[in-house]
Order: structure tokens, then C-alpha cells, then sequence
């Protein structure tokens, strides 16, 4: 079955504003769906195609087979999300939040009871579960919409950047509540940050100005850096003599090597000349930031 | 349809507003202060008080109904409701439901001092309960077309500050309308919450100098034409 599918979807909002461009992908296994891009790459504006808050301008998607535009009601029955940047209702406690969500879905209230204390318990929030939204930290909020979404029994759950705030260890509570709700159905999230999409998803989809950049498991993906090793150092150092791939981000500069025996030169001449680096092996991050850096150069 | 989802939507809605069960009071100050004065001075108090039931009535369906949901639209909570099974309809439907629910603890209030006042038939009572509907419906109408309309909360904020002032304060809603000159008395009823205030002391037998016909045949056309701009805004897919 394909639980989505996309092709050539496009979307221009106004003033010709192109925030997606021909995006074709087909997501035919459970599990869990990284899309990771810079801010305004389109993350959001796919997420809402799929969702049927938005129309596509031109192409198709399909969520659970069925056509976003046609058979929008369909869907939204079997679908839950987390929008990005979203706030509870302040004065509600937890527990309310939840469970009046669960019951304007339609669930009954012995169901809609026991999924709110289930989902509240795994996320940590049953002990403050009758204090008022407004009285929580910012983080606490979070995780009560991400509650009131997964504890939706439903085939899909669309998360836009929902570990946005959340410290690390809150993080990961909704990481193993995450991984808990993939085994039986789909979970579609958009990250900011690579190393929970590497971390959680089955399937990556790289995506930067409204294209897909790369898509394929954490494991195809990591096998497509280039380079073993990296080293960052201040970016403003300017290497005279450089055979090496560079890439300025926003905080360092990055030196790729492609093997070690390039290694031993490379860090003399940096001990020589004092400068401050760090060496590590590459992770997908790398290859994002090529990718990034490519589909912009072009 | 499905009116479980309707009212459990209603509840969630809602619920912000019965954590603070007097909050109203503070919005009833002037009105009350406007009901002594006339009380006092004229002893036509109770046509205040019919007036403060209108515009109360009036003001939780247009412009706290709309506020709501434009937060709600800047909170995205919305969006989690429409990417559900809630219809737009429903959802509609839940806020207007919810807003109904939080004039019924000051409209209690209103209607016991008019008891208390001049003592009121069990008709009378009825035909306060059915003015108060036709004002909430009428101004949800209007409500919905604000939202639709504006759709940010700040700018509906400062436009129903502006309207709360020019369709409620200013004209005679809180205060009788024979205190008017007779032909701006005439003008005033195209105001639509002069027009339910005659309608609502019509039907509870108070005489107002002005035939029955003419608030009701405004209030109706009124009520078409926000309900035609409703449909018109409602909350789409997009």
C-alpha cells in the first residue's frame, strides 16, 4: 500500500512564491519519515499538502491512497498532527487538553480516557496533569500537543518540528513514544535536527528549496558522504594551500578528507601553525550540508 | 454531522472561559452602572437591562467568537481540528455552541435583577430566553463573517473595540430609545442591536412607540445578509 505518495507536486503561493517544485516520493512501509531541510526549504507547506490544510497548485499527492484534494474528509478522519509552532489552549490542564481533543474526534469516553492517561503517563505529564497549559514550562506545552496528537489512534501522525524547545531528555521520551507509535503505523516529522532524523527515521528525505536533495534509509545515506573525516576550525582561517574540500557554514569551516593517509600532513601543518580545529569522522549532517550547498550553487 | 463532536468541541473551547466564571463581571460594570442612572432617573431601568441582554448576547457571538477563533488560527490549533474529523461546519457550530454557553452566567444575572425589578410573567420569560438566541444568532453570523474577514486577533480586537462602541455604547441599547429625538429614533433602528433590543421589548410587552414590524423585518434582513457573508468566509480547506 502506499501510505503517500507525491508526484510532482508543486506549490506557488502568491506573489510567485515557489515553495515546492515537482516533490515525487512514495512512502510504502510503516515506520518513521524524516524530512529535514534549512528554514523556508518547503517542510511546512508539504506537511499541510498532506494534511489537506492547503492545495497542491499543480501535481498529485495521495495520503492512505486516497487524492488530498478529492477525498480531503477520508483522510483528516484517519490523520493526526502536530502543526508547527503551535500552542495549547492556556487555560485547559493536560489532561482536559487531551481528552476533550480525543472526544471532538469522536472517541468515546471510556477510550478517549484511558488513551489520556496512557499517552500522558508515557510522556511524562500525568503528574502535572491538572495544572493549567499557562502554568507549564514551554516545553511542557509541547509535549501536550504532541500528547493530544499520538494518543489519536490514527494510521499517519504528521509532526512538523515537534521537539522544537524540548530539552534533551524530553526529547527522548517523545523519541521512544515515537518509535513506540511507528510499529503500527506511519509517522511523518520534519526535524531541524539531523541527529534525531538520523536517529529515528527509517527513511530520509533531504529537501531544500522546494526539491528533494536526497532520500533513502539513515544507512544508503551515510554510505554517500564522501569523505571519513572532518575537521572544523575557525571560520575565518584561510588556507593558503587547500586540495582539500571546504565548506563555510554559518559558525565554521569544514575540511573534508577522504582517507587517512591525507590525515597526517593535514594536522601537522595545522599543529604548525597553531591552529584551533577539531577533527571527527562525517555524519549525515555532512552530507546535508553538500547536498544544501550544491542544489544552491546550481 | 455528528453532534458528539460538535459538543465535546464546545466543551474543549469552552472550558477556558468557566475557569473564570466572573470574568464577565468586569464587562457588565458599565452597562450596570448605565442601568442605575436611567433606573434612578426615569425609572425605565428595565429596558436597560433588556438592552444589556441584547448586547451581551450580541457581543459573546460576533466579536468574542470571532477573537477566538482568529486565536485559535495564530495558536494552530485549528489546523489540528481541521486535520481531523471535524468538519469546518463542526467546528463552526462548536464555537458558536461555545460561546452561547458563556452568556448564560451573566444573562442569569441580568434577567434576576429584571425579576427583582418589576417582576416578570413565565412568557416574559420565554420571550427573554428567545430574544437572547436571535441576538447570539444573529451576531455569530456576523462573527463568523469577522473572523473570515480579519482572521488576526489584534485587528479584530481594535475593529470590535471601535463596533463595541459604535453599535452598542453610543446608540440607545443600554438606554432607552424615547431619550432620542423622534426622527434620529427612527434613523437609530438601522443599528442592528437598537433593532433586536425593540424586537426583544416587543416580545416581552414592553411598547416602544415604534411598530413591531420594522425591528423584525431589520433584524431579518440583517440576519440574511451576515449569514449570506458567513457562507461566504467560512473556513475552507485552505
Amino acid at each position: 500500500m502506499n501510505y503517500i505518495l507525491t508526484k510532482d507536486v508543486v506549490k506557488i503561493y502568491r506573489g510567485n512564491v515557489v515553495a515546492l517544485n515537482e516533490v515525487s516520493f512514495t512512502i510504502d512501509k510503516l515506520g518513521i519519515i524524516g524530512l529535514v531541510g534549512p528554514n523556508g526549504a518547503g517542510k511546512t507547506t508539504l506537511i499541510k499538502i498532506l494534511t489537506t490544510l492547503t492545495r497542491p497548485t499543480r501535481g498529485k499527492a495521495e495520503v492512505l491512497e486516497y487524492d488530498v484534494i478529492n477525498d480531503y474528509e477520508k483522510i483528516r478522519r484517519r490523520i493526526s498532527l502536530v502543526p508547527q509552532d503551535a500552542s495549547p489552549e492556556l487555560y485547559l490542564t493536560p489532561y482536559e487538553h487531551v481528552y476533550w481533543y480525543l472526544r471532538s474526534r469522536g472517541l468515546s469516553r471510556g477510550d478517549a480516557e484511558k488513551l489520556t492517561k496512557d499517552v500522558l503517563e508515557k510522556l511524562g505529564l500525568w503528574d502535572h496533569r491538572n495544572k493549567v497549559c499557562a502554568k507549564l514550562s514551554g516545553g511542557m506545552r509541547q509535549r501536550v500537543l504532541i500528547a493530544s496528537a499520538l494518543a489519536v489512534p490514527a494510521d499517519i501522525y504528521f509532526l512538523d518540528e515537534p521537539t522544537v524547545g524540548l530539552d534533551p531528555l524530553a526529547r527522548r521520551d517523545v523519541w521512544n513514544v515515537l518509535r513506540d507509535v511507528s510499529r503500527g503505523s506511519l509517522i511523518f516529522l520534519t526535524t531541524h535536527y539531523m541527529e534525531e532524523a538520523e536517529a529515528l527515521s527509517d527513511l530520509l528525505i533531504m529537501i531544500n528549496r522546494g526539491r528533494i536533495i536526497e532520500i533513502g534509509s539513515p544507512k544508503e545515506l551515510i554510505r554517500k558522504v564522501p569523505y571519513k573525516y572532518k575537521i572544523a576550525l575557525d571560520k575565518k582561517i584561510d588556507l593558503i594551500k587547500s586540495s582539500f574540500k571546504t565548506v563555510d557554514t554559518e559558525k565554521e569551516k569544514i575540511i573534508y578528507v577522504e582517507n587517512e593517509n591525507d590525515l597526517p600532513d593535514l594536522l601537522d601543518y595545522l599543529l604548525s601553525q597553531k591552529i584551533d580545529f577539531s577533527l571527527k569522522t562525517t555524519t549525515l549532517e555532512d552530507l546535508f550540508i553538500m547536498k544544501v550547498r550544491e542544489s544552491e550553487s546550481r | 454531522m455528528r453532534v458528539d463532536r460538535i459538543i465535546s468541541s464546545a466543551v474543549f473551547m469552552s472550558l477556558s472561559y468557566q475557569k473564570e466564571p466572573l470574568a464577565f463581571i468586569s464587562d457588565l460594570i458599565i452597562p450596570l452602572i448605565i442601568f442605575m442612572i436611567v433606573q434612578l432617573g426615569t425609572g425605565k431601568g428595565a429596558e436597560s437591562l433588556v438592552g444589556i441582554l441584547v448586547a451581551i448576547a450580541w457581543s459573546s457571538g460576533s466579536f468574542a467568537l470571532a477573537r477566538k477563533l482568529a486565536q485559535y488560527r495564530v495558536w494552530r490549533l485549528m489546523d489540528m481540528f481541521i486535520a481531523s474529523p471535524v468538519k469546518p461546519l463542526e467546528f463552526a457550530l462548536a464555537s458558536a455552541l461555545a460561546h452561547l454557553t458563556i452568556l448564560i452566567l451573566p444573562a442569569t444575572v441580568i434577567t434576576i435583577i429584571m425579576i427583582l425589578l418589576q417582576g416578570i410573567s413565565l412568557t416574559a420569560l420565554a420571550s427573554i430566553v428567545l430574544s437572547i438566541i436571535i441576538s447570539w444568532f444573529v451576531g455569530t453570523s456576523f462573527g463568523l463573517y469577522m473572523y473570515g474577514r480579519l482572521a488576526d486577533p489584534l485587528r479584530i480586537s481594535s475593529v470590535a473595540n471601535l463596533l463595541n462602541l459604535l453599535i452598542i455604547l453610543i446608540p440607545p441599547v443600554l438606554y432607552p430609545i424615547s431619550f432620542l429625538p423622534s426622527n434620529i429614533q427612527l434613523a437609530s433602528i438601522i443599528i442592528p442591536t437598537v433593532s433586536l433590543k425593540l424586537l426583544a421589548l416587543h416580545l416581552i410587552g414592553v411598547e416602544t412607540g415604534i411598530p413591531f414590524y420594522l425591528p423584525l423585518v431589520i433584524v431579518i434582513i440583517y440576519l440574511i445578509i451576515f449569514m449570506i457573508l458567513a457562507i461566504r468566509e467560512r473556513i475552507t480547506i485552505e
